[in-house]
């Protein structure tokens, strides 16, 4: 390879040439495909969640929720067929909003759905703004700013799944009524971690309690043994969000150095005590507290149905995502039925989505004027059933809205948002200072 | 002569014809393909000329990046500043790691490239309040250079100029006595230093001026996307990277630019068609790797010289 630099030039033009010429005629043939169009169009959705990399169970999940609605109404909304396009954002932004721009300007879809990395959220939101197409994320994504009014406001997308701060609140509210005032907290050292525990801070100061520590394990941490000998003892209870595995790691810890019978655990967002987890955790998860939008032990007809057929599916239990996706498809459908199937009219359509209500596996739905969904929070406590380990909800607080227990005004109106109280949690007069 | 200009000048109509043969979605998927065309070049430029693989190449595109969006959106500087202060940037973090780096040879050159990328990722993923953490920024405006880059075909018009006239300096640098002495030093230190040349010289050079055209690559792709984020710097990119140049045939320039196109094609079509397609992508290395040691390029000589024989 002495004489790379000797490469002649007619081969190396030659070479450009070809591939050209590829990208050319690949994309004539697909235009000749889209020409043959019926003359009642379906309904088509371009899905993005990821199916390979960490988080593939969650984007698989919230998929096969998704087909779970369209195949009992068969695929078909007021006289048009439903067409889902499934697209692999792998988690990585540049390729969500890649393979958005492919569902929308070569598979011309109407509408965006799913969505589970909150960092490709962020980036596909510019792109549907601007192409005006409805974006619905019913995926895991869950930043607060997306649904709030500021420059990441989107007047084209609704949240039905989620966002990061009100399983945080419910958290707190559950953890005063309980008589635990003094807290101690972990959160994984992201933007996701400040996100979710800046909620709990803010409204746990909010109620009259008051964060004792803060601890930040990195997000791909191995060992929380030193976050364990360091907990401080007098709180009355912990608090974390830990995602991904960590949570599972320090609960075992935690639980090995005997301290599990001193300090009560609440697990915001259930990340530690996930279903797929529990059997790993065995005994050791029961009693561990956990706040989430549902839970599959939600004893009421829906979810039962729901669950049933899911494990039916699946053999296990459903987590959050599979009714996430569920609850998207049937605002989706609710929605297109309710304007004659035409979704084309983007603002009719998008009011048409802020005004559905219907009962799901999560309890019952509704979305504010911001496009994000007001639905359950469940508290849930693990508990041996038979052979199994199951999140059972113990409390609920049913409708709560995105900026529950404050209101819009009251949640504007504090200085520092949620991200920069880092290392401020325990001065609850930082964490409520106003503008 | 004639036969030699005949296929640039077919390239270069194919170029400036593709807006209006393939729809918006194709000019933006070549747009990319071309961005990534440049930073495999220039990463071909330290692997290929100089024998240094690096595994930390996505820094200097990420600061590019970086710099572009941050004095874009935060300090509403005008892109005339804003993109050639991207490129320098990535020029001095060149310097600077050129510096630290160029002290070691072959896996431990790779590992301190490595360790100093994700230095660089760690600030832009834990620097919350200027970088935006790993949100990243979003909201970043495409440039107006005399015309506005906002509309996708303009903005791919602008990147096949810039990216080619990058080929041909990349070209110019590797075929000037300072590119052969690249060569040179690649083959064999030694002999080079007992010839006179400052080996140490030339490659700190070579790397800056790797690092300037992963920087230029890298704010383009910025504006490109409207957005920069820690994923852009990751040390995942600076391995796509690395890929690009080993498929396409380390050491042609062409070679890795091919890679790069082939590879942002294949990725968008395949995993469109299956969720199998990491597995088919891995399939594709395995085999380029065993039948094709040279990458593509080395592929298709192999077959033009067997061809010309009698």
């Amino acid at each position: 390879m002495s004489k790379g630099h000797h490469v002649r030039f007619a081969e190396r033009a030659g070479a450009r040439v070809v591939a050209g010429a590829i990208v050319a005629f690949s994309s004539a043939s697909l235009l000749v495909n889209q020409a043959a169009a019926q003359a009642k169009p379906p309904i088509k959705i371009g899905f993005i969640a990821p199916t390979s990399g960490g988080f593939a169970p969650s984007g698989e999940e919230c998929i096969l929720g998704a087909k779970m609605y369209f195949e009992e109404i068969g695929y078909e909304v007021a006289g048009r067929k439903i067409e889902l396009i499934v697209e692999d954002e792998q988690a990585r932004p540049d390729v969500g909003l890649t393979k958005a721009q492919k569902l929308v300007e070569r598979d011309n879809v109407q509408v965006l759905m799913g969505v589970v990395s909150s960092a490709v959220a962020l980036a596909i939101n510019e792109y549907a703004r601007d192409k005006k197409v409805p974006l619905i994320l019913s995926c895991d994504a869950g930043a607060n700013e997306l649904t709030i009014p500021g420059p990441l406001a989107n007047p084209t997308l609704v949240r039905t799944s989620q966002n990061g701060r009100t399983p945080s609140a419910a958290a707190a509210d559950f953890m005063m009524k309980k008589g635990w005032k003094n807290i101690a907290v972990l959160a994984a050292d992201y933007a996701g971690g400040f996100d979710t525990i800046g909620g709990f801070g803010a409204a746990l100061c909010k109620l009259g309690g008051k964060i004792t520590q803060e601890q930040y394990p990195p997000i791909t941490n191995n060992d929380y043994g030193p976050y364990v000998t360091n907990l401080d003892q007098k709180a009355d209870a912990v608090a974390m969000f830990l995602p991904g595995g960590g949570g599972l790691r320090f609960i075992k810890q935690f639980v090995e150095m005997g301290l599990k019978t001193k300090l009560p655990v609440m697990d915001i967002y259930g990340q530690a005590v996930y279903e797929p987890f529990l059997p790993q955790l065995g005994d050791s998860s029961i009693g561990i507290y956990s706040t989430l939008h549902y839970s599959s032990a939600i004893k009421t007809p829906a979810n039962e149905k729901f669950a049933k057929a899911y494990f039916e599916r699946t053999k296990h239990q459903p987590s959050d995502n599979a009714p996430d996706g569920w609850v998207g498809a049937k605002a989706f459908a609710d929605a297109a039925k309710a304007i004659d199937g035409n979704v084309e009219d983007t603002a009719r359509f998008i009011d048409a989505m802020k005004a559905v209500k219907f009962d799901s596996p999560k309890g019952p739905i509704a979305l504010d004027k911001y496009g994000q969904v007001i639905q359950s929070m469940y508290v849930r406590q693990v508990e041996k059933v038979g052979s199994d380990y199951v999140n059972t909800p113990v409390a609920t607080y049913p409708n709560v809205d995105q900026f529950w227990p404050l209101s819009f005004e009251e949640f504007e109106s504090y200085k520092y948002r949620y991200v920069d109280l880092k290392g401020s949690l325990t001065n609850c007069g930082k964490v409520l200072e106003k503008k | 002569m004639r036969r030699l200009l005949l296929p640039w000048a077919l390239a270069a109509i194919v170029f400036v014809a593709l807006p209006y043969i393939v729809p918006d979605y194709y000019v933006g998927l070549v747009t990319k393909m071309l961005i990534f065309a440049l930073f495999a070049m220039s990463l071909d430029l330290m692997i290929g000329y100089v024998g240094l693989a690096s595994l930390g190449h996505a820094a200097f595109f990420g600061l590019g990046g970086y710099t572009v969006g941050l004095l874009g959106l935060k300090a509403h500087v005008s892109e005339w500043i804003a993109l050639p202060a991207g490129v320098l940037v990535a020029t001095l973090g060149g310097v600077l790691f050129a510096f630290l780096a160029l002290r070691a040879r072959g896996s431990y050159f790779l590992m301190i490239t490595l360790a100093l990328a994700q230095v660089v990722w760690g600030i832009a993923f834990g620097w919350r309040t200027l970088t935006g953490g790993d949100d990243g920024l979003p909201g970043i405006k495409r440039p107006t250079f005399f015309i506005s880059l906002a509309d996708q075909t303009a903005f791919y018009y602008f990147v096949v100029l810039l990216v080619g006239l990058s080929a041909i300096a990349l070209t110019m640098i590797v075929r000037s006595p300072f590119g052969l002495a690249l060569l040179g030093i690649r083959e064999s230190e030694t002999r080079m230093r007992a010839l006179g040349f400052n080996v140490w010289r030339h490659q700190f050079v070579a790397f800056v001026f790797a690092a300037a055209f992963a920087g230029l690559a890298g704010a383009l792709f910025v504006y490109q996307n409207k957005f920069v984020n820690p994923a852009f710097l990751h040390v995942v990119m600076s391995a796509e990277a690395l890929i690009m140049v080993i498929l396409g045939g380390v050491g042609t320039l062409l070679g890795p630019a091919i890679g790069a196109g082939l590879i942002i094609f294949l990725e968008d079509f395949i995993s469109s068609q299956t969720q199998r397609w990491l597995l088919i992508l891995g399939i594709i290395y395995v085999v380029t790797t065993l039948f094709a040691p040279r990458g593509l390029i080395g592929l298709y000589r192999d077959f033009v010289a067997r061809r010309s024989k009698p």
